[in-house]
């Protein structure tokens, strides 16, 4: 996951593009740990624990839950890892990059 | 849910997976086992006869062999979460032989053993649940007929055995699963049991149908759906006093809002540097959501 997640984030740079982690290890400090020690930049919501607010909202039980969302916040795709992430997330920007050009 | 993502949690859940099998060893119900200790031993008292085992031998025996396989687990989890992080900096997965050496087969047969000859007790019932939930490779049909038939109105067992049944998809696949599960809300006359059952059956069926091997099917039928939330809000109104109530009120905020097509539902939360921010920021791109841990 990690590699996949890293390659990614920096080669969809300057892309409408965003990863973003709902972490369930525990307070700011124990999660800004982990980011420096693993390299990850992407952007974190501090859950506190696998109960926190948000898994217990979006009813997550098992880990990693993953929503790939496209440009206007409709959930696409579930639980796709790796390479099936990867290309789900390169079909919906070649989505939105069709729709803006139609609209020109 | 678990079982879409199961092959590769082993990986990362590895201290979840130490965690949740010390939850599931919590000692139950004091109360309830001193119960039936004292009616055995009326039982006893009032026609001589040679005692069987008393339960709190069985106790004792079950408690040592649940901890002669957690120890041994805990030790091949350790070791497989240091082989993965090694991977990891290599940029490598696990490979099978990485994975290999796990001690669970081993301990199948020997719950199984116990689960018979203390069948109809809880310690019994614990076994034939954990013989069940460790069949990784095969599940047979015989033990999941014993566990309904003998324990469905028993309030800890029947209730743990919905969501052991209720977990069997991914490896035995929904028909044998939810047909348990159905079988199960037939036989009991327990309500801890039926919300169990009818919470497990409500979530199995919000998933596509499992072949077992192939994972979830991508598509689900709107039956399947359908008869998912009559079952989720049955356990929501019927059992409102039972934790399922609140775990089926959580299952169909997701069917409802978090199925393909919708609009994820905006969340307001805390970043690590203690800025806030919503998920409606990221609208107009393309956005993944990943709820992680590293354990």
């Amino acid at each position: 996951m990690l590699p996949h997640e890293k390659s990614l984030v920096e080669r969809l740079k300057d892309k409408p593009f965003a990863l973003l982690g709902i972490n369930s290890d525990g307070d700011a400090e124990t999660v800004r740990k982990l980011l420096s020690e693993h390299g990850i930049s992407w952007r974190q919501a501090i859950d506190g624990s696998t109960d926190g607010p948000l898994a217990t909202r979006w009813n997550v039980n098992g880990w990693p839950t993953i929503y790939i969302l496209d440009h206007k916040g409709v959930i696409r795709y579930r639980d796709l890892r790796d390479e099936e992430m990867e290309d789900a997330v390169m079909k919906l920007l070649a989505e939105l990059e069709a729709e803006t050009k139609a609209a020109r | 849910m678990i079982p879409a993502v199961f092959p590769s949690l082993v990986a990362l859940s590895l201290l979840a997976g130490i965690a949740s099998a010390a939850r599931a060893s919590t000692p139950t119900q004091p109360t309830r086992a001193k119960a039936r200790v004292d009616v055995q031993d009326a039982a006893r008292d009032a026609i001589p006869k040679p005692a069987p085992k008393a339960p709190t031998e069985l106790e004792g025996e079950f408690k040592a062999l649940e901890k002669e396989f957690r120890d041994a687990r805990r030790a091949y989890q350790l070791a497989l979460k240091a082989k993965y992080e090694e991977r990891q900096k290599l940029g490598q997965q696990l490979t099978a032989e990485d994975r290999a050496g796990d001690p669970t087969p081993q301990y199948v047969p020997r719950f199984r053993e116990f689960a018979t000859r203390a069948k109809g007790t809880e310690w019994g019932g614990r076994a034939l649940l954990n013989a069940i939930d460790m069949s990784v490779a095969k599940v047979e049909p015989a033990w999941l007929d014993e566990l309904i038939e003998v324990y469905a109105n028993d309030a800890t067992i029947g209730g743990r055995a919905a969501e052991v049944i209720g977990n069997l998809s991914w490896r035995a696949g929904s028909e044998v699963s939810e047909a348990a599960l159905r079988r199960l809300i037939a036989t009991t006359t327990r309500d801890t049991v039926s919300a169990a059952a009818n919470f497990n059956l409500g979530t199995a069926l919000m998933q596509g149908v499992y072949v077992p091997g192939q994972g979830p099917a991508a598509d689900n039928t709107p039956e399947r759906v359908a008869e998912a939330a009559k079952l989720l809000r049955l356990v929501a109104e019927k059992f409102p006093d039972t934790t399922y109530a609140e775990r089926a009120k959580g299952a169909l905020f997701e069917l409802e809002n978090l199925s393909i097509g919708k609009v994820a539902p905006d969340f307001e939360t805390v970043d690590e540097n203690g800025k806030p921010w919503k998920l409606s920021d990221y609208r107009g791109k393309v956005t993944i959501i990943d709820f992680w841990g590293y354990w």
